[in-house]
C-alpha cells in the first residue's frame, strides 16, 4: 500500500500545519492566519478523501488494516466541522477538529499494521450502519464539545464582567455556540443510538459477548447522551449546563474509544499482518 | 524652498475651548470666501476645521508661510493675529506630514481611534478640490493620509473596542446573541444614556423595541419615537419573558426586577439568554439576577470598567500605529524630495535629447537619402542610445532621497557636470588642457570640452 501511505503521510503533514497554525493564529490574534489554517485543513480532508477513495477502490475490505478504519473517525469530524461552517458560518470549530484530527491519524499509524478480518456478512452494512453512524455521532459530539468549551469560556467572562482574552476576540458569541451544541446533540444522539443497536443486534451472531468495561463505557455515553437530548428536547434546557454536558460525554467518548482497543469484541477480528 | 509643506493649526490640546470657537473655520458665510487665497507663495491650500481642531495645510514658500496663513486666518475671523499666535503650532516637511498621517488615523483625536475625523478630513479635501486649492501635492497626500488611516485600522486593533457606555452595552449584546435582527429590546424607564443604547440597538437592527415607563404617557411617547411598542408598568415581568435585552434606568429607590422573577421568567421563556443593562443609580436591578443561568447582569459602573479597559487597549495600540505613521511619513518624504528632481531629470532628458536629435539630423543629412525603415532604424537606435544615457545619471540622482543635504548635492553636481543651467564654461580650462587629456592624464589629442 506504497501509495496509500504516502497520501497518509501527506494528510497528517497537513493536519499537522493546520493545527500548528490555528494554535499560532489565535495566539497572535490574525485572522489571516486561521483563515489560512482552515484552508489547509480543507486541503487536509480532501488528501484523506482521496486515501478513502483509493482504499476501497483498490482493496477489498478484507485488506485494510485497522488503521485505515479508524482513519474513518477524523474524516467524520473534519466533515461535520465542514457542514457545521456551511450552516453556521462558523469557523472556530475548527479548534478542535483540527488537534483531534491529527491526533486520530497519527493513532491510526500504530494500527496500520493490524490487519482486520471481517466475516462476510459483516462487511457492507455493518460498517455503513455500526462504524458511520458511530463515527459520524462522535464527530458530532466534538463539534458539541468545541462550542460548549468556547461557550463556557466567554460565559465565564461576562459573568465575571472580564475582557476576553486577545485569542478569543473573534470567538462566535453565546447563542450561536448553544446552537451548535442544540444540532449536534439533535443529529448526534439518535446516530450514536443507530449505531450502538446496530452493534447490539449484529455482534452477538459472531461473537460471543461477554461483558466488558468498553460495553459498559458505551452504555454509560449511552445514558448520558439520552440525558443531554432529553434535557435539550423536553425542558428546552440551555447555555452552561448543556455545555458542561456535552464536554463530558465527549470525554467518555474518547475513553470508550480508548477502552475498545484494549477490551472490545472487535480485538476478536483484530489481527496482526503477517 | 517655494514647495514646503507647512501645516499651521491649533487643537483641544493646545487651544480652550472659547479660542477654537472663536477661531473656528467653519461658518458657511466664511467658506464662501476664499479665506487663503492662491498666489505665488501659496500654491496649494487644505482647510481642516472641526470642534476640535483648526488645521491648515499649504504648499508654500516656507519663509513667509506661516505670517501669511496667521494673518489670513486671523482675518477671516475678525481677530488679530497676537491673539490666535499663543494656541498654534506650526509644522513644516515630515512633521507637517506626521501629524497630518496622525490625525487622519485619529492618534491625536480626543477619543483615540475615533472614526469620524477620517470623515470630516474627506470633507475638507472634497472642498479642497471643489475651490481647486488642491493639486499635485495636497492631492497626494490626501490619498496617502487616507491609506494610512486605513492601515492604521486594519492593522492594529484601535478601534475595535468601544469608549461610550451605549456602545460598550451593544458591543457585549452581540457577544451574547449572534444575530441582533432576532433580538427583541425593553426599554425601562427614559434617560438619556438609556435612549442611546435604544439608538445604537436599533441602528443594529434589532427586531424590535418596546417601552415600559410608570407614567404609561411617556413610555408611548418613546415608543412612536422608536417606532416601537408601549408597555404597561404593570405588565412588566410578562413583557421580560419576550425581551432579549433589557435596557433599565428609572428612577425607582429600590430594585424592581429580582432574582426570584427571573426565574419565572426564565422558564417562560425556555430558558433563552437574556442581558440586562441597568443604567440606574440607584440600581433597578438585584445583582443576584446575574448568579442565573443564561442571565447577564451590566450596571453602570461595570460598563464603566470596560470602556476603561478599552481605553487602555487603544493607547497600547496607538503605540503600533505610529509606527505605522512614521513608515508612511518616511514614504511620503521621499516622494516629496522626488519632486525637487524633476526639473533637473526633465532638463537632463531635454538636454541629451537634442544633442541626439542634432548629431541625427546631421548624419542623415551627410549619408541619406534613407527610406522609411532604414530611418526608423537609426532613430530606434538613437532613442536607445539616449535612454542608456539618461539611467545612470538619474539613478545617481535618486540616490539618498531622504536627506536633504545629499539630495541638494546630487542636483547641483548632475547641473553642473551636464551644464543643465547653460553657463558659460570657458572652452580651455585655467591649465590650458582639455577635458579629454585631463581624463587621460595630459596625453589624449585635444578636442573640445563641449
Amino acid at each position: 500500500m506504497t501509495f496509500e501511505k504516502i497520501l497518509l503521510g501527506i494528510v497528517i503533514f497537513l493536519y499537522s500545519i493546520a493545527t500548528l497554525g490555528i494554535f499560532l493564529g489565535m495566539l497572535s490574534s490574525k485572522r489571516k492566519l486561521r483563515s489560512w489554517a482552515n484552508k489547509v485543513t480543507l486541503a487536509g480532508f480532501a488528501t484523506h478523501t482521496l486515501l478513502g477513495i483509493t482504499l476501497l477502490i483498490n482493496h477489498s475490505l478484507e485488506e485494510i488494516t485497522a488503521g485505515y478504519y479508524l482513519l474513518l473517525l477524523p474524516w467524520c469530524f473534519i466533515l461535520v466541522w465542514l457542514i457545521a461552517w456551511r450552516i453556521l458560518k462558523t469557523q472556530f470549530i475548527s479548534l478542535t477538529v483540527a488537534p483531534l484530527a491529527l491526533l486520530l491519524s497519527v493513532f491510526s499509524v500504530r494500527l496500520s499494521s493490524i490487519q482486520i478480518v471481517l466475516p462476510d456478512n459483516f462487511a457492507g452494512t455493518f460498517i455503513g450502519l455500526h462504524l458511520g453512524s458511530l463515527f459520524l455521532s462522535i464527530g458530532l459530539l466534538a463539534l458539541a464539545c468545541g462550542a460548549g468549551s468556547i461557550f463556557l469560556y466567554v460565559n465565564n467572562r461576562i459573568k465575571k464582567k472580564e475582557p476576553l482574552a486577545d485569542f478569543a476576540t473573534d470567538f462566535p458569541a453565546l447563542s450561536t455556540c448553544d446552537k451548535i451544541n442544540h444540532v449536534a446533540v439533535m443529529v448526534g444522539f439518535p446516530l450514536y443510538t443507530l449505531g450502538l443497536i446496530s452493534g447490539f443486534v449484529w455482534a452477538p451472531l459472531f461473537f460471543q459477548i461477554v461483558a466488558n468495561p468498553k460495553i459498559l463505557v458505551s452504555l454509560v455515553l449511552w445514558f448520558f447522551y439520552a440525558l443531554l437530548f432529553y434535557q435539550r428536547v423536553a425542558l428546552g434546557k440551555k447555555g452552561r449546563k448543556p455545555a458542561r454536558l456535552a464536554i463530558l460525554i465527549f470525554l467518555i467518548s474518547v475513553l470508550a474509544i480508548g477502552l475498545d482497543q484494549v477490551f472490545s469484541h472487535h480485538s476478536q477480528i483484530l489481527l496482526p499482518l503477517q | 524652498m517655494k514647495n514646503d509643506l507647512c501645516l499651521v493649526g491649533l487643537n483641544y490640546k493646545t487651544a480652550p475651548v472659547e479660542v477654537r470657537e472663536a477661531f473656528a473655520l467653519t461658518d458657511p458665510k466664511l467658506l464662501e470666501k476664499d479665506i487663503i487665497p492662491l498666489d505665488d507663495d501659496i500654491r496649494e491650500c487644505l482647510i481642516l476645521s472641526t470642534c476640535n481642531r483648526v488645521e491648515i495645510v499649504a504648499i508654500a514658500d516656507n519663509k513667509i508661510a506661516k505670517e501669511r496663513i496667521l494673518e489670513l486666518w486671523a482675518s477671516a475671523v475678525g481677530k488679530k493675529v497676537s491673539e490666535l499666535n499663543p494656541y498654534i503650532y506650526y509644522y513644516r516637511g515630515a512633521e507637517a506630514i506626521n501629524h497630518l498621517f496622525s490625525v487622519a488615523s485619529s492618534l491625536d483625536s480626543m477619543v483615540l481611534g475615533e472614526p469620524q475625523i477620517l470623515g470630516q478630513l474627506k470633507d475638507a479635501y472634497k472642498e479642497a478640490l471643489d475651490r481647486g486649492s488642491a493639486k499635485v501635492i495636497i492631492n497626494r497626500l490626501l490619498h496617502r493620509a487616507f491609506s494610512v488611516a486605513k492601515r492604521v485600522r486594519t492593522e492594529t486593533a484601535i478601534a475595535s473596542s468601544a469608549v461610550s457606555i451605549s456602545y460598550a452595552a451593544i458591543e457585549l449584546a452581540k457577544r451574547i446573541f449572534e444575530d441582533m435582527s432576532e433580538v427583541r429590546a425593553l426599554l425601562i424607564g427614559a434617560g438619556e444614556m438609556a435612549e442611546l443604547a435604544a439608538t445604537y440597538l436599533l441602528n443594529n437592527g434589532i427586531k424590535s423595541i418596546s417601552v415600559a415607563n410608570r407614567t404609561f404617557s411617556r413610555a408611548q411617547e418613546l415608543a412612536k419615537e422608536y417606532s416601537g411598542t408601549a408597555v404597561p408598568f404593570d405588565c412588566l415581568l410578562e413583557s421580560l419573558s419576550e425581551s432579549d435585552i433589557i435596557i433599565s434606568s428609572t428612577a425607582a429607590a429600590e430594585p424592581i426586577i429580582n432574582a426570584k422573577d427571573m426565574k419565572e421568567v426564565l422558564k417562560l421563556r425556555k430558558h433563552k439568554p437574556m442581558f440586562f443593562i441597568d443604567i440606574a443609580v440607584p440600581r433597578d436591578i438585584d445583582a443576584d439576577v446575574n448568579t442565573l443561568d443564561n442571565v447577564y447582569l451590566y450596571d453602570i459602573d461595570d460598563l464603566k470598567d470596560v470602556v476603561e479597559e478599552n481605553i487602555a487597549q487603544r493607547r497600547s495600540e496607538a503605540l503600533k500605529a505610529e509606527a505605522i505613521v512614521q513608515e508612511e511619513t518616511s514614504k511620503f518624504v521621499q516622494w516629496l524630495r522626488s519632486l525637487d528632481l524633476q526639473p533637473t531629470i526633465v532638463d537632463l532628458i531635454n538636454r541629451n535629447e537634442s544633442i541626439v536629435n542634432e548629431e541625427l539630423e546631421r548624419t542623415m543629412d551627410r549619408l541619406g537619402p534613407f527610406n522609411q525603415e532604414q530611418e526608423n532604424a537609426l532613430i530606434a537606435m538613437m532613442t536607445s542610445i539616449l535612454k542608456k544615457i539618461n539611467h545612470d545619471p538619474i539613478v545617481y540622482l535618486k540616490k539618498n532621497l531622504g536627506e536633504t543635504d545629499a539630495t541638494n548635492f546630487n542636483i547641483n553636481l548632475i547641473r553642473r557636470i551636464f551644464n543643465l543651467d547653460n553657463e558659460n564654461i570657458p572652452s580651455h580650462s585655467p591649465a590650458g588642457i582639455s577635458c579629454t587629456q585631463r581624463r587621460m592624464g595630459g596625453s589624449g589629442k585635444k578636442t573640445s570640452c563641449k
